[in-house]
């Protein structure tokens, strides 16, 4: 990335890192490289992203915002799901560091969704029929509002990285229909 | 940012916050304002900060009797035949009172303008006799200060953990049809707030060292206000959006 960066002399304002894989297995079926895969997918990659971003020679102190998608399992555990707890959990504490360690010049918060209208659970090898069962009927696990779509977030991330939140940093946003709420 | 046909109530509109509030929403074609707060005087200035737009109407109102207030918050929409479809709150005391000062008089007066006032507004705007089902949006402006303390900010701290307690719980039992958040701001410069700067011996170095970001300006609540009463905030509910500078990171 940083060769990419610096022979299209690109400079980077603004990161959201949504890239993510959520296996779900009990850690007693899971071995060391399924775990340590896990982690460095949802949280490693972004951290070498980070430094890439905020190398001076690269990106010329250019980076202004950024935003993490983390997720409701960062605070709600679920069985089958640790090592993707762990990753989002591990998200928002970096976000807390790297907003006192960046400041003042890059912002840096996290989103937690809840369950939205993506196919990271048939990516997980579960049944789509049981993937879309669960997308349909958010109430059972908790929403007071339905089904999401996808602006749903996007339109906070957009929000999160303008200069309207220009005075937001470290912080946490839930968008999950109220399931953490209750 | 997309808004629906929409009134709303905000509360402490003459000053910080909740005019920055006020001056905010005015800016959007769909949203009219009733603009409360104490000081009809201020009132009308924020109103003319708003543009002086004839279809806005104050309602100069004391909060420190709640449902005092949320009967005459009826008596006021049914005379003017006005519906309300959002809630802002953003009305607030924060006078230093340490525990070995404290009196009920002051504590009591302090929880009923900060969390009371809110529940009993917020009571008369979801009962259908007087509003219908026309309610759907609340926000209400709490603090840092309910997670972390401060000397002589007992009561305040309480007033606003209570404040998000109840959203909570009104964000289940009122949902769907009603979103219910908060916002924490940090530190904002307001008359609120000057209280609290000019007393410099019960302030820790906090202020100056704490905020990553500096001093917040009332616009970047207001922002924030105006994002949460927003159509892209439809699959939000329960929360409270932190809005401090990077205070509560560390």
């Amino acid at each position: 990335m940083r060769t990419y960066l610096e022979e299209n002399e690109i400079r980077v304002k603004g990161f959201v890192h949504c890239a993510g894989v959520s296996p779900i297995s009990p850690l007693r079926l899971m071995d060391a490289a399924a775990i340590r895969d896990v982690l460095a997918v949802n949280v490693c990659s972004c951290l070498e992203i980070l430094r890439v971003l905020t190398a001076r020679r690269v990106n010329h102190s250019a980076l202004k915002s950024v935003v993490l998608i983390s997720s409701i399992a960062s605070v709600r555990g679920t069985s089958g799901m640790s090592a993707y707890c762990a990753s989002k959990g591990a998200l928002d504490a970096a976000a807390r560091a790297l907003a006192v360690e960046m400041a003042p010049h890059v912002r840096i918060n996290t989103v937690r969704p809840g369950a939205l209208p993506t196919e990271i659970l048939e990516k997980a090898g579960v049944s789509p029929e049981i993937a879309q069962d669960f997308r349909e009927h958010p109430e059972a696990h908790g929403s007071l509002l339905g089904c999401a779509r996808l602006s749903d977030v996007t339109a906070l991330i957009r929000y999160l990285l303008s200069e309207e939140a220009r005075f937001i940093t470290g912080q946490c946003f839930t968008v999950d229909g109220g399931v953490t709420a209750h | 940012m997309e808004f629906s046909q929409t009134r709303v109530l905000v509360t402490g509109a003459s000053s910080g916050i909740g005019r920055a509030t006020a001056v905010r929403l005015a800016k959007e074609r769909e949203i009219t304002l009733i603009l409360s707060g104490r000081d009809e005087a201020r009132l009308r200035e924020t109103w003319t900060l708003c543009g002086e737009r004839a279809e806005d109407v104050l309602w100069p109102r004391e909060l420190d009797n709640a449902w005092a207030a949320g009967e005459a918050l009826q008596e006021f929409l049914q005379a003017r035949q006005l519906s309300v479809q959002a809630f802002v709150h953003c009305a607030g005391m924060a006078p230093l009172l340490p525990l070995r000062l404290a009196d009920a008089e002051t504590a009591h007066r302090i929880m009923e303008v900060n969390f009371f006032s809110a529940a009993a507004l917020l009571e008369t705007l979801i009962s259908r006799h007087v509003n219908r089902k026309e309610l759907t949006r609340v926000v209400l402006i709490s603090s840092v200060q309910s997670q972390i303390g401060a000397k002589g900010q007992g009561f305040y701290c309480a007033s606003k953990a209570a404040l998000e307690g109840f959203l909570r719980a009104m964000a289940e039992e009122l949902g769907p049809r009603v979103r219910v958040n908060a916002i924490r701001p940090g530190a904002v410069p307001s008359r609120m707030a000057d209280e609290l700067t000019a007393r410099a011996d019960l302030l820790t170095k906090d202020v100056a060292e704490g905020y990553t970001l500096g001093l917040g300006m009332p616009e970047d609540i207001a922002s924030m206000v105006a994002f949460l009463l927003s159509e892209e905030a439809r699959w939000i509910t329960g929360q409270c959006f932190t809005v401090d500078g990077g205070r509560m990171a560390h």
